[in-house]
């Protein structure tokens, strides 16, 4: 069984790296984006992977600021989670620049004025951190990590309200210009991060039994942070629906109605929400929280690609539709074989990279042991 | 027995045959050379021809837009460039709709698919039979307070002392964040493609250099504009140069107009002081200086 996982994750990577092959030797002409529709999957994953990252940062520095000691047994995967989905983030972000090579600009042209900027600066040293406490607490060396925890928890808190402002400050776009999108992108990152760790926990065996108390407290926490999104998210939609202003509830619309209404209705509300719910509702035991965890953490992309693409699919002005009829002039968007080989490559690196830190880091196997 | 009268059609029936043989060899050599300075010319930018305006009358030049538009250009032109205010006047009355404008933008800046600066939006109002068409062409509005340049992470978009919102694009990272935030929709992404690609050949008039921003940009994979975000810049590398933008020339209603709004006796100030002027979106704050008459 191992095997067959390590020969389709190393399939799913040969075919990945090829399309990252033509990407930096091409460029971006197989992309299907455009100048107005011009964020698409691949900004969306990476913002689905950074907030799988810091949600599971947050919740294991809380734990570990808090002394939590029941919940120690998840540092080590959930902080080797953090560092890969963070690295597998950047790669993606890398590739959707239009000049890659120039990323390290960013760096060097600091500009306060642009949450983009702050973005990257956190980043940079959120990177920086898990990298030395991956070190620390791999290496039993738990006192220096709790203090870095320290540090880390505000951080970590800081990046996805860092990422929800970076579209909550687009006033052009009616849909992303909300003051709730900080608290939004907060909530999102935890439930997914939780999720994810609650998940990989179960099936890399770090639950003895079924009466194991971490795996009973994890569901309910799982539960109480669905609820909150459920509440966040339908206020995003409702409110301005309530409203009755085209220009604020056009994008709103199209998320429940358009082109990709399964989407929302099938991927998200489904699988992402309903099923969890009923199954966290009901009397838990490992299987079931695997089952929700997994869903939940799974089908969390289409939260992203709901939050990024709606928004640019909306004209700003009347008539501009129709005003110059080209390929990359459309108010449409649907991701190229390209786009979706690239992002395979990218989900299996965080695989590939997160078993390479499986067997580079033997503590977790002995722990586990 | 022939008349005079026929031999003088035979003759100039010759005449003509003569002339036009010498007149195809001389047109074909002409327009050879002429082809030949066209092709050099595409790798110059457009240079202004030497005419000086104040050997015309005074009345021609104040009756003809376009001549008056010219002296307003480099009347502003002698003043320090933080004292000008360049703006753009389109008389919606006049504009047909043709995208003339579009196209002449298109040819000026080389832009490829998927670029375009100027393009002319058209809507259908009212209800058969009583319909008509709005046509709004929309360029950059250059806003006094551009929401596009302060979310860029490396500085590469600001707005220069004149006014025109520009992007360097040596240091543009093409993150494409500032398309998201310009309320117009003005700001577009070079993605590297030719519109004759997939054909035998993709055309030497494809890859021949863009002048913006007073530099030679030629037109390499990898290499700027490519992978860039673009947008319109009054055709700052004409206006310098002491060119009206292409979108003004090549407008064939004589809808659009530009000069400085610094200057009172320029024939832009004198349109938007006029009652009938308005902005897009004044709501948001933007402050275009892009303005239109609607009626």
């Amino acid at each position: 069984m191992r095997l067959l996982y390590k020969i389709f994750w190393g399939i799913c990577f040969a075919v990945g790296a090829m399309a990252v092959g033509e990407r930096l030797v091409i460029g971006k002409k197989l992309l299907n984006l455009g100048s107005y529709v011009t964020w698409g999957l691949w900004v969306s994953l990476y913002i689905y992977l950074v907030g799988l990252s810091s949600g599971a940062y947050i919740f294991t520095s809380l734990a570990s600021v808090f002394k939590l000691e029941r919940f120690a047994k998840l540092r080590r995967i959930s902080l080797l989670t953090s560092l890969v989905t963070l690295l597998a983030a950047l790669v993606a972000i890398v590739l959707d620049l239009g000049h890659w090579e120039r990323f390290w600009y960013v760096l060097i042209y600091p500009t306060p004025s642009s949450m983009m900027s702050w973005m990257v600066w956190l980043y940079s040293l959120y990177l920086l951190l898990l990298v030395t406490q991956v070190f620390f607490v791999f290496s039993a060396k738990a006192e220096k990590a709790r203090f870095l925890f320290l540090i880390g928890f505000p951080l970590a808190i800081a990046i996805p309200v860092c990422g929800g402002s970076l579209f909550g400050v687009i006033g052009a776009r009616p849909y992303w210009h909300s003051a709730i999108f900080p608290v939004l992108f907060f909530f999102e990152a935890l439930l997914s991060g939780v999720a994810l760790i609650t998940f990989l926990g179960i099936v890399f065996g770090l639950a003895k039994d079924d009466k194991e108390e971490i795996f009973i407290i994890l569901p309910k926490i799982l539960l109480g942070l669905l609820a909150a999104n459920i509440v966040l998210e339908a206020s995003v939609m409702a409110v301005p629906l309530w409203g009755q202003i085209a220009y604020h509830i056009d994008a709103v619309k199209l998320v429940l109605f358009g082109e990709f209404w399964w989407v929302f209705w099938i991927a998200h509300i489904g699988l992402g929400c309903l099923i969890p719910l009923l199954l966290l509702l009901s009397k838990t035991n490992i299987i079931k929280a695997a089952v929700a965890s997994g869903l939940i953490a799974i089908t969390f992309m289409s939260v992203r690609l709901n939050i990024v693409i709606p928004a640019l699919a909306i004209p700003e002005l009347k008539g501009l539709e129709s005003a110059f009829i080209e390929k990359r002039l459309m108010f449409s968007y649907v991701p190229s074989l390209h786009e979706w080989q690239v992002s395979l490559f990218i989900v299996a690196l965080a695989v590939g990279l997160f078993y390479a830190g499986l067997k580079l880091l033997p503590s977790l196997e002995r722990r586990k042991a | 027995m022939k008349t005079d009268t026929q031999e003088k059609k035979k003759l100039s029936r010759k005449d003509f045959l003569k002339l036009a043989g010498v007149a195809t060899v001389a047109g074909g050599a002409g327009s050879l050379l002429g082809l030949k300075k066209g092709l050099a010319r595409e790798e110059q930018p457009t240079q202004a021809v030497d005419v000086d305006l104040s050997k015309l009358p005074q009345d021609i030049v104040q009756k003809n837009e376009l001549l008056r538009m010219q002296e307003d250009l480099l009347r502003a032109l002698k003043k320090p460039l933080k004292e000008r205010k360049w703006a753009m006047v389109l008389d919606l009355r006049k504009c047909i709709g043709c995208s003339a404008c579009t196209i002449g933008c298109k040819a000026e800046n080389v832009l490829p698919p998927g670029v375009v600066y100027r393009p002319v939006m058209d809507e259908e109002i009212g209800v058969f039979p009583k319909v008509t068409r709005r046509f709004t062409p929309r360029p950059c509005m250059q806003c006094e307070n551009p929401p596009c340049t302060p979310v860029c992470p490396v500085k590469a978009t600001h707005k220069r002392e004149d006014g025109v919102v520009v992007v360097d694009y040596e240091r543009c990272i093409g993150c494409r964040y500032c398309i998201t935030a310009c309320p117009y929709n003005a700001r577009t992404a070079d993605f590297g493609e030719e519109y004759t690609e997939g054909t035998p050949k993709v055309e030497e008039y494809e890859s021949r250099p863009s002048f913006e921003y007073k530099k030679k940009w030629p037109r390499k994979h990898g290499v700027s504009p490519i992978g860039n975000a673009r947008k319109c810049h009054f055709c700052i590398h004409r206006i310098e140069e002491g060119l009206l933008p292409a979108c003004v020339t090549t407008c064939i209603g004589g809808a659009t107009y530009f000069g400085d709004n610094n200057d009172t006796d320029s024939l832009v100030s004198e349109l938007i002081s006029r009652p009938n002027i308005t902005t897009l979106k004044s709501e948001l704050g933007t402050k275009p200086k892009v303005y239109y008459i609607w009626g």
